[in-house]
């Protein structure tokens, strides 16, 4: 358009513009249009389509799908086969299918004639009554209606007729038809699983060509692409779980999924890179099944990071420190620097744990054992004592009580104790307070009377402050007068009872680092269960002999809250471990380390005021110098004494002295530390960095970026101050002293700093509603068990979870079996059973010894164990088809105790240097003490034999065992159960709740455990065939397996089968996994009892009752009672007495405890019955090492003259009557 | 393959027991039960073992003699055997007390160590498979004999012709441990598949102890009183001997039967179970 000049505008241009405009706008629409279709989530898409593609087509090759598409050719034939053998019936079938529409037409006549005529019939009948009421006449015509009845039944009799013609003829033809339809449902069968993986090829790489046009049409073309697309943006939007951007919170939205599009799907774990692999542990996380299902989880909740992101680097990933340098050059990557939230390293992924788990910590142990390790650090080192975190379970002082300090210490020893402890006792948790970095010792620390006076340095300072702490302590706590000991110790005898009473379960006697072993005595090797307590080297230089006698009496008199336990002495065993460890025959608890020595803390008057000047600079210049002078008699000062104790006092405040020690005066004081509940959301720029990112900056040769980059992680500034606590103070100028940073150095190592600041980085303010969670009574009672167990370091004497073999056996099977290692060649004690590794040093050595290969390798076998065996079986298999073995968790203290009767003391005699090493017993010839007062030697009694006598017995299973209200009775009280052991059972000290914990986490593990116990056994019985003479009700367990003749059951994919479950299911079911426990346990069940398997059990924790067998039962079968009696008692008999100990009388056969049994007089109340009758069916199924024989395993049944015409179920009936009403029924006549 | 017709098994010094080939006529002969008389009785037999051997290793046979002696310092003291009257009730008959002679550890004067299995690894030989369990009887509060060879696979019935009940328990590391009550009268049995040593122990009556001594080796002998033992029907060739006894541990040996028939005495000694190089405190 030409301008006509009446515009103010000049049109051309405006064209131009107009031009321009368009074009940048379409340049600008189709940039935008191809950027967003090149956005790299959609390539990651795309690409893992073609994955996806290549695993289904893989699978396809896998020996499973081919059999199926083999099997699928093979029905397909079969169907061709029956439609060919169909066609050539043609005629029938025509013939069938011609006399069926006649049929169907003749049914629709006949209904509706059938209709009619009811129509026509109630017609009638209201027409009738009408008139009858009319008439006031109810015979009027009767006989009308009766035709019309008639013609009504005739009608509805053709119709029937009719229906019946039909169905007869749709069954003929059925019949034909049959072989087909049959045909057709194999091909079904066939196919299910190849339909599964054919119908994922074909959604992405569909056969017809209009679906892949769609497909190209819906992914494949820039701009149209958002037209039902399958490459599409995949979030979850989680309606519990919230984001806190600062001013507001948000519902959670995780795209994660987007790129990692396979994050909960099995299968893509081998040989697939990222973003494409599976999550690990899918039974665990993210599955639907899991108890995190992405659905209700999603990803940024634990793994941090904005999940909102599609974007790399807005996502905020974060490379581990390995990979960072690559990271940075593939992907560009740096932080993301607007969100306060970055991704947590994999190291650190654990942290994520914490926020939910407040009440399951111990229950994730094996999950999350990084996290859980920080968790119990936090609580050893006692780091909720300074810094409350709100939910902490744990509320105890961890450090001793110093009320009685003065009658436990030797004076000297205090100060050089708080200088520095760890030059005592290297594995002490008492940290370092003074002489650290911000108080070095040559540094200038301040220049006294307020710039006037001399410098100060760190060293006067520090030992000017532990003096007025001591000074302080020792006013403000008692002086206690304690009583003489009352008997005269023994030391040698003190060293037996030192050993077999129990103190080296909690303790250990290990050398100084920088000292030589002399001996390989177990006492010297920390084992993690005796290192509960502090290692007891060099103590006899730190304590009273008579303070200590009265602690190995009564530790709870002197401070309430110690974990040391009451073994409940004797004043002589006592006295005789006092005498042992003060008067120190083997030269250990006086052993210090080199170079240390106990001395008086001095202090410099100088600083002392300084110091003063410092803490009540409030009381002004004046009159400090007046309390110097002593011109004010209530603050005498002029004498050092005072003025100690009065900086004393103000250094253990400041210190916080008081939050780990019960001071007198201190006790309500509040901990000096800072909150840490909700640590880990604190933003980084909330932390004081100091100029530790400068010094790293230097040291590391980093950009100023890198330097901004390191402060950007919480992790960083959490690391360095675990690492060393005081660096955040380096480089800065801080008048008064007082402001330093005061925490303690606690000598971490690298593992426990990243441990506790997981733990730590994990505590956040995250609200996730409890509902999330769902932590049941079970699960909470087992949680808080668990910690109690810990905390009491139950572990140290008992087992409660067994060791495991791992070995494939002939046919190929890998099994994982619980099981003890056997002896290896003629050895005739098992090897350590640690890790395959130290089994193959201790195989190695072997041989090397015999100078032969050693061949087989044998275990027992802890538990029934399909396909393999049952308990208490040996099982010898080829070394090489070994795979892996397992350490038992807990018993160390057992090794200590066995070795000791079976050996002795392993000692170092330093005058015959030829042969130093002897073994030392308290008697001659290797005798040792017994609970009677004998000496008896052990040493060549069986290991197992010895082991089961006198070692702590082990717990695996007790809920099933014992009665649960019992056992929490025995907990606070202990009895001797088998009274020849001389291992205590210690008295604990338990807080509110802590022994009912305990009774109810053994309670509630076998309810958790009888699934597994069940299937496996179900297995077993299923195919196993018994003796002859067993009389074939069912298969009752474990009396079944009593009489076993043969077979060791059938395979899980046949149980699968039968049960109509998954292989992998009862996979998971043997395996105690608790998801398929639930889902499909039933079908076990079901299966089992119409098979007539029977198995005592579940455990129910709730309604556990103290078990008496009823009255009723009593009273209607009194016979039985007497019956149990007899057969129990008589010499010809089972003879129960000869061995066990019954109302406090002894056994009858005298003379070697070894086969003592408890008391039966304990049995109603202590064992639960199921248990007591599975254990008189066989006993080495539940113990393999148990003295206690099969009793009624008898093929015909034993003692018919004592009860005659009787089987072996009826016996232990007999008996269990008998014992479970042994407190009522008169005491039988005694043997 | 073929049984050797005729093999001497010497239990007891100087007294030779003949064992033949079982007759197939359907009696238990190998099942001959001990009755009575402790340790020392020449009736009992104290192995099951015969061997089997390939036809070609039966041209050139021999007979290997010999003696174990005891080469420690000091002998170990035995003590007769704790039984409190109170635990031996019912043992024997009123009046007679149960024996207490310890079998445990018996040394001749001159140096012969009783009871101790000597065993040759001869290449090829096997055991006859027995088709009747052998019996171990407990009598009197008492096993007899203290060492029983026994072949590998075969059944041990385990009999109780007291009046009191006893239980069997072995402590087997390689076969299935064996513990259950057999009362007064009762028997049970068990299948002993793998070569061991296995004590067996009744928990009711301490002091009763045996040793089943189950081997795949036919030429196992035991030795007599003075220590010394023979095997006849050995063939020819140089086979290695393992020594052992409960108390005093093993040795190794070397035997050879030459071509003649003919092999040198073999003299064992033991002393005592070594403890890792470590000495006791006296």
């Amino acid at each position: 358009m030409a301008d006509r000049g009446d515009t103010h505008y000049h049109t051309p241009t405006l064209n131009l513009w107009f031009l321009v405009s368009s074009i940048a706008l379409l340049v600008a629409s189709v940039w935008m249009v191809l950027e967003d279709f090149n956005a790299p989530w959609k390539a990651y898409q795309r690409d893992f389509r073609s994955l996806e593609v290549e695993r289904a087509e893989e699978a396809l090759r896998s020996p499973e799908l081919v059999a199926a598409a083999e099997a699928e050719a093979a029905a397909l034939e079969g169907l061709a086969l029956a439609e060919r053998a169909l066609a050539e019936r043609g005629d029938e079938i025509a013939a069938l299918e011609a006399e069926l529409t006649q049929a169907k037409a003749e049914r629709f006549r006949t209904t509706e004639a059938a209709k009619k005529a009811k129509q026509d019939h109630n017609f009638l009948l209201f027409e009738v009554q009408e008139h009858r009421v009319h008439e006031h006449d109810d015979t009027l015509e009767a006989e009308a209606i009766k035709e019309s009845e008639d013609r009504l039944s005739r009608a509805e009799g053709e119709k029937e007729r009719e229906e019946f013609a039909v169905k007869d003829c749709e069954a003929r033809l059925a019949e034909k038809r049959a072989g087909v339809q049959a045909a057709g449902a194999a091909v079904k069968a066939a196919t299910k699983d190849l339909d599964i993986v054919r119908a994922r090829i074909e959604a992405v790489r569909p056969a017809s060509f209009a679906a892949r046009a769609a497909n190209i049409v819906r992914d494949q073309i820039p701009g149209l692409d958002f037209i039902g697309p399958n490459i599409k943006v995949r979030k979850v939007v989680l309606d519990n779980l919230t984001n806190n951007l600062n001013f507001t919170t948000k519902n959670r939205i995780d795209m994660c999924h987007t790129c990692h599009i396979a994050i909960d799907r099995e299968g893509f774990d081998e040989g697939v890179e990222e973003p494409f692999r599976s999550h690990p542990n899918l039974d665990l996380y993210l599955s639907a099944k899991s108890p995190h299902p992405l659905s209700e989880v999603g990803c940024t909740i634990c793994h941090r990071g904005a999940g909102e992101a599609l974007d790399f680097i807005r996502v905020d990933h974060r490379p581990m420190a390995a990979d960072l340098e690559d990271w940075r050059g593939e992907h560009h990557w740096h932080k993301q620097h607007h969100w306060d939230w970055p991704m947590l390293t994999e190291e650190y992924t654990e942290a994520g744990c914490v926020q939910c788990h407040t009440t399951s910590m111990e229950l994730i142990a094996d999950d999350a054992p990084h996290v859980t390790e920080g968790y119990r650090l936090f609580e050893r080192y006692g780091c909720y004592a300074c810094h409350k975190v709100e939910w902490f379970p744990t509320k105890r002082r961890p450090g001793p009580s110093l009320v009685g300090m003065q009658a436990k210490l030797q004076p000297d020893f205090i100060a050089s104790w708080v200088a520095d402890p760890k030059a005592f006792r290297p594995t002490t948790w008492m940290p370092q307070i003074f002489h650290l970095e911000n108080f070095a010792d040559e540094e200038v620390v301040v220049t006294s009377e307020w710039g006037a006076g001399p410098e100060m340095r760190g060293e006067e300072w520090s030992r000017t402050a532990i003096a007025a702490i001591v000074a302080f302590l020792t006013d403000r706590t008692e002086e206690r007068e304690l009583e003489p000991t009352p008997v005269a110790g023994d030391a040698e005898r003190g060293r037996e009872v030192f050993r077999v009473s129990g103190c080296l379960a909690c303790h250990n006697l290990a050398p100084y680092p920088e000292e030589e072993t002399q001996t390989i005595d177990p006492a010297f090797v920390p084992t993690g269960g005796n290192e509960h307590g502090p290692n007891l080297r060099g103590v006899a230089t730190k304590i009273n002999a008579e303070w200590l006698f009265h602690w190995i009496k009564d530790p709870h008199s002197y401070w309430d809250q110690t974990r040391m336990p009451d073994l409940r002495l004797s004043d002589q065993d006592a006295a005789d471990i006092t005498s042992y460890v003060m008067d120190d025959p083997d030269g250990v608890f006086h052993d210090v380390p080199e170079g240390w020595v106990a001395a008086e803390a001095t202090f410099d008057e100088a600083v002392l005021r300084e110091q003063a000047r410092r803490f009540f600079s409030r009381e002004g210049r004046r009159e400090l110098e007046r309390r110097f002078a002593g011109e004010n008699p209530e603050f005498p000062w002029n004498e050092a004494e005072e003025l100690l104790v009065a900086v004393g006092e103000k250094f253990v405040l400041n210190q916080g002295c008081y939050s780990c020690h019960e001071i007198p005066g201190l006790e309500d004081t509040m901990p000096i530390g800072t909150e840490l509940t909700a640590w880990g959301s604190k933003t980084v720029d909330k932390l004081d960095w100091g100029f530790v990112p400068d010094e790293m900056a230097s040291a590391h040769g980093w950009s100023l970026p890198q330097r901004e980059e390191y402060k950007h992680f919480r992790e960083n500034w959490i690391e360095q101050k675990l690492d060393e606590p005081r660096s955040f103070d380096r480089h800065k100028v801080i008048a008064n002293p007082l402001d330093r940073l005061r925490m303690p150095d606690f000598g971490l190592t690298p593992e426990e700093v990243k441990a506790i600041a997981s733990f730590v980085v994990g505590l956040v303010e995250d609200e996730v509603p409890l509902a999330e969670m769902k932590p049941d009574a079970g699960q909470l009672a087992m949680d808080h068990g668990l910690r109690v167990v810990r905390q009491k370091n139950c572990t140290a004497c008992h087992v409660l979870e067994p060791g495991t073999v791992t070995f494939r056996d002939m046919e190929g099977r890998v099994h994982t079996v619980e099981a003890e290692l056997s002896p290896i060649g003629e050895e005739t004690r098992p090897p350590a059973q640690v890790d395959l590794e130290s089994l193959r040093a201790e195989i190695a050595a072997y041989e090397e010894e015999m100078d032969e290969e050693l061949e087989d390798i044998g275990f027992r076998l802890l538990e029934v164990v399909p396909e393999v065996g049952l308990a208490q079986e040996n099982v010898f298999i080829p070394v090489e088809d070994l795979l892996d073995v397992t350490a038992p968790k807990g018993g160390d203290f057992v090794a200590t105790v066995v070795d000791y009767y079976m050996g002795g003391i392993e000692m170092f005699d330093e005058e015959s240097p030829d042969d130093p090493y002897y073994y030392w017993n308290l008697g001659e010839d290797g005798e040792v003490e017994d609970v009677d007062g004998q000496l008896r030697a052990y040493l060549d009694e069986p290991y197992d034999k010895v082991r089961s006598t006198f070692a702590p017995p082990v717990l695996i299973d007790e809920g099933y065992k014992v009665q649960r209200n019992w056992f929490y009775a025995f907990l606070l009280d202990p009895m001797p159960i088998r009274r020849q052991m001389r291992v205590r059972m210690p008295t604990f000290h338990y807080e509110h709740g802590e022994a009912e914990a305990v009774a109810d986490y053994f309670a509630h593990d076998s309810e958790n455990r009888w699934p597994a116990r069940y299937a496996k056994a179900l297995r077993f019985a299923l195919g196993m065939e018994a003796k002859s003479s067993f009389d074939a009700e069912g298969r009752p367990w474990p009396e079944f397996a009593t009489q076993r003749a043969d077979g060791t059951g059938i395979g899980v994919e046949e149980l699968a089968a039968r049960s109509g479950i998954k292989p992998s299911e009862v996979r998971a079911i043997e395996a105690g996994s608790a998801p398929e426990t639930a889902a499909r346990f039933a079908n076990l069940l079901a299966l089992g009892e119409a098979e007539g398997f029977r198995l005592n059990g579940p455990v129910l924790p709730g309604s556990d009752r103290v078990a008496r067998r009823a009255p009723t039962h009593l009273a209607g079968r009194p016979d039985e009672v007497m019956l149990g009696a007899m057969l129990a008692t008589d010499a010809q008999a089972v003879n129960c007495y000869n061995c066990h100990w019954h109302s406090d009388q002894p056994p009858g056969q005298e003379g070697t405890p070894l086969a003592w049994g408890p008391d039966l007089a304990l049995t109603r109340e202590r064992l639960r019955e199921e248990w007591t009758e599975d254990w008189l069916w066989n006993p080495g199924m539940i113990y393999p090492f148990t003295a206690m024989p099969g009793n009624f395993t008898g093929d015909p049944p034993q003692y018919q003259t004592v009860y005659p015409d009787s089987s072996n179920r009826e016996q232990i009936q007999a008996v269990l009557d008998w014992l479970y009403n042994y407190d009522r029924v008169a005491e039988p006549a005694s043997n | 393959m073929k049984p050797l017709p005729i093999l001497l098994l010497t239990t007891t010094a100087g007294f030779a027991v003949a064992i033949g080939e079982t007759p197939d006529d359907g009696h238990d002969h190998a099942a001959q039960t001990a009755s009575c008389c402790g340790g020392d009785s020449t009736t009992i037999r104290s192995s099951y073992l015969i061997p089997v051997l390939p036809e070609a290793a039966q041209d050139v046979t021999g007979t290997v003699k010999g003696n174990v002696l005891f080469g420690g310092k000091e002998r170990p003291k035995i003590e007769p055997l704790e039984i409190s009257a109170k635990a031996a009730e019912g043992c024997t008959a009123d009046g007679q007390s149960v024996d207490d002679t310890n079998w445990s550890v018996i040394i001749a004067k001159g140096g012969g160590i009783k009871n101790a299995v000597v065993q040759l690894d001869v290449e090829g030989a096997e055991n006859k498979e027995l088709t009747e369990p052998i019996v171990l009887d407990q009598a009197q509060c008492r096993y007899d004999p203290h060492v029983l060879l026994i072949p590998a696979g075969a059944t041990v019935e385990y009999l109780n012709s007291d009046s009191v009940s006893h239980n069997v328990h072995t402590y087997s590391l390689k076969n299935t441990p064996f513990n259950r009550t057999i009362g007064a009268g009762g028997k049970d049995r068990q299948k002993l598949d793998k070569p061991e040593a296995i004590e067996a122990k009744c928990d009711i009556h301490p002091w009763m102890n045996c040793w089943l001594y189950v081997t795949d080796k036919p030429f196992t002998t035991t030795t007599g009183a003075d220590g010394t033992f023979t095997i006849e029907g050995v063939p020819a060739g140089t086979h290695k001997a393992t020594i052992w006894h409960e108390r005093l541990g093993k040795a190794r040996a070397e035997v050879t039967v030459a071509e003649d028939g003919s092999s040198a005495a073999l003299e064992v000694k033991l002393s005592g179970k070594k403890t890792s190089g470590r000495r006791r405190r006296r």
